[in-house]
């Protein structure tokens, strides 16, 4: 079953046009060089940028829709997007950050729990009370998967969730979104450079270059034939 | 000491607060992350107070305020009196002139937060309103703070402007910085080192105040 079908048009600021569809359960991943549309796809689908057409349609209906006129803002879209930066909330701590996704629907200590059990999924419980600033950046990482669970999502992005971490981390890191993969159904993108990251945590690769997907499969497949020169080099850059 | 006036001055910087927080907050916020044409004609604009003599922002106060003006013809009709050389002509004149004191520090507080906070908000399920009052308005405060005791402490010593627009009518326009200047004119240097001094004392704790909670708030923040 489709968990996320995506068509996006953009001509500006960066040209865009990609279709792509990501099941329930499945992992994708979105490798392309600095400047191939990565990351303003995955910001398209949260709705944190407007493209000129398209559609994005999730499991419990549409989030954006031009010929509809449909356009729902990131709010209200049920997304767990996890930023490069972390962005996670200086001012709150651990718990504060994850709690400030759980909405208002709930009772102040069952969202704590809630928060807690989280916390508990990326090991990081017994540093509720620590602010942002007091944690390493493998540690504000897992915070921000965390607090993107928090949501609920139906759709789990991930933005070169790596880029900013130690080679421990990231090693943490990845087995941690691996276990994560076993606990959720909801169709994850993950946007990385890195062909390692890519094999390690998705069942499909699709190679994106200027603002296209150019190939997309299994890594072993597109390893074996490449559709071009320039998807062989995005794949040996990491051999 | 000429209690009415260190009354009225503190009077006159707390409206002057009341009126310009919300404003320092929608125009440093709208300031920090909208861009337009005339953006850089604004920013000059709010900044000019700073760099004006009081006594030409004063006069052009008394031109478009005055007896004269529209503005001022209203006034008399609906309230009986002018509204130059009164306390709410006073007040009006002060907010204006200490528009930079509050809107420069809230504008560089909003610039400081990250557009990835804001949009991780949202990714949150906040709403834009949501949003503002959990994440942007605690990370900016420290700067809204500053700009607020900058203006209170600025409206106890303003001098010239008063002068220009309220005059020096007593418990009306006579504030203690008048009240100061006065008791200088007649040679009565004890009461004006009394007033001074308690002048001297308010600022320095409001300052110092300001600065340690503003220190309090953003010690967790980059």
């Amino acid at each position: 079953m489709t968990g996320l079908d995506v068509v996006i048009k953009a001509r500006a600021p960066i040209f865009l046009d990609v279709a792509l569809s990501v099941g329930q359960g499945e992992s994708l991943a979105l490798i392309g060089r600095s400047g191939s549309g990565k990351s303003t796809l995955l910001r398209a689908i949260a709705g944190l940028y407007a493209p000129q057409g398209g559609r994005v349609r999730v499991a419990s209906g549409e989030w954006y829709n031009s010929e509809a006129n449909v356009s729902l803002p990131t709010h209200r879209r049920r997304v767990g997007l996890v930023f490069q930066s972390y962005a996670l909330f200086p001012h709150l701590d651990t718990l504060g950050n994850v709690m400030a996704a759980l909405g208002d629907g709930l009772p102040r200590h069952e969202k704590s729990e809630k928060a807690t059990a989280l916390l508990e999924i990326v090991e990081l419980h017994r540093l509720e009370h620590r602010y942002p600033s007091e944690l390493s950046g493998g540690q504000q990482q897992r915070v921000a998967i965390a607090r993107a669970l928090a949501r609920e999502p139906e759709v789990l992005l991930l933005d070169e969730p790596f880029s900013a971490v130690d080679r421990i981390a990231r090693r943490r890191l990845q087995a941690q979104i691996a276990s994560l993969r076993q606990r959720t159904d909801v169709p994850i993108i993950l946007v990385s450079h890195d062909i390692d990251d890519a094999r390690r945590l998705s069942d499909r690769i699709a190679i994106m270059e200027g603002g296209r997907i150019i190939q997309s499969g299994a890594f072993e497949d597109i390893a074996n034939h490449p559709a071009n020169a320039a998807v062989g080099e995005l794949i040996a850059l990491d051999d | 000491m000429d209690w009415t006036a260190l009354w009225l001055s503190l009077h006159l910087a707390v409206w002057t607060l009341v009126l310009l927080l919300p404003v320092s907050i929608l125009a440093g916020r709208y300031l920090a992350y909208n861009t337009f044409r005339a953006k850089v004609l604004l920013e000059a604009l709010v900044m000019l107070p700073l760099v004006l003599p009081p006594t030409v922002f004063g006069f052009y106060l008394l031109v478009a305020f005055g007896g004269n003006s529209p503005v001022g013809q209203f006034w008399r009709a609906t309230f009986g009196h002018q509204f130059v050389f009164s306390f709410e002509g006073l007040v009006v004149a002060s907010v204006i002139f200490n528009l930079p004191f509050a809107i420069q520090p809230a504008q560089r507080a909003f610039e400081a937060i990250s557009p990835a906070l804001r949009e991780a908000a949202r990714c949150c399920g906040m709403s834009p309103l949501q949003s503002i009052l959990r994440v942007e308005l605690p990370l900016a405060w420290p700067g809204i703070l500053t700009g607020m005791a900058l203006t209170f402490a600025h409206t106890l010593g303003e001098f010239g402007i008063v002068l220009m627009v309220g005059g020096s009518i007593p418990g009306e326009t006579k504030t203690i910085a008048i009240a100061i200047y006065d008791r200088v004119q007649a040679f009565d240097f004890e009461a004006a080192n009394t007033m001074s001094l308690v002048l001297f004392g308010v600022s320095l704790a409001t300052i110092t105040t300001t600065f340690w909670l503003s220190g309090r708030a953003g010690r967790r923040l980059p």
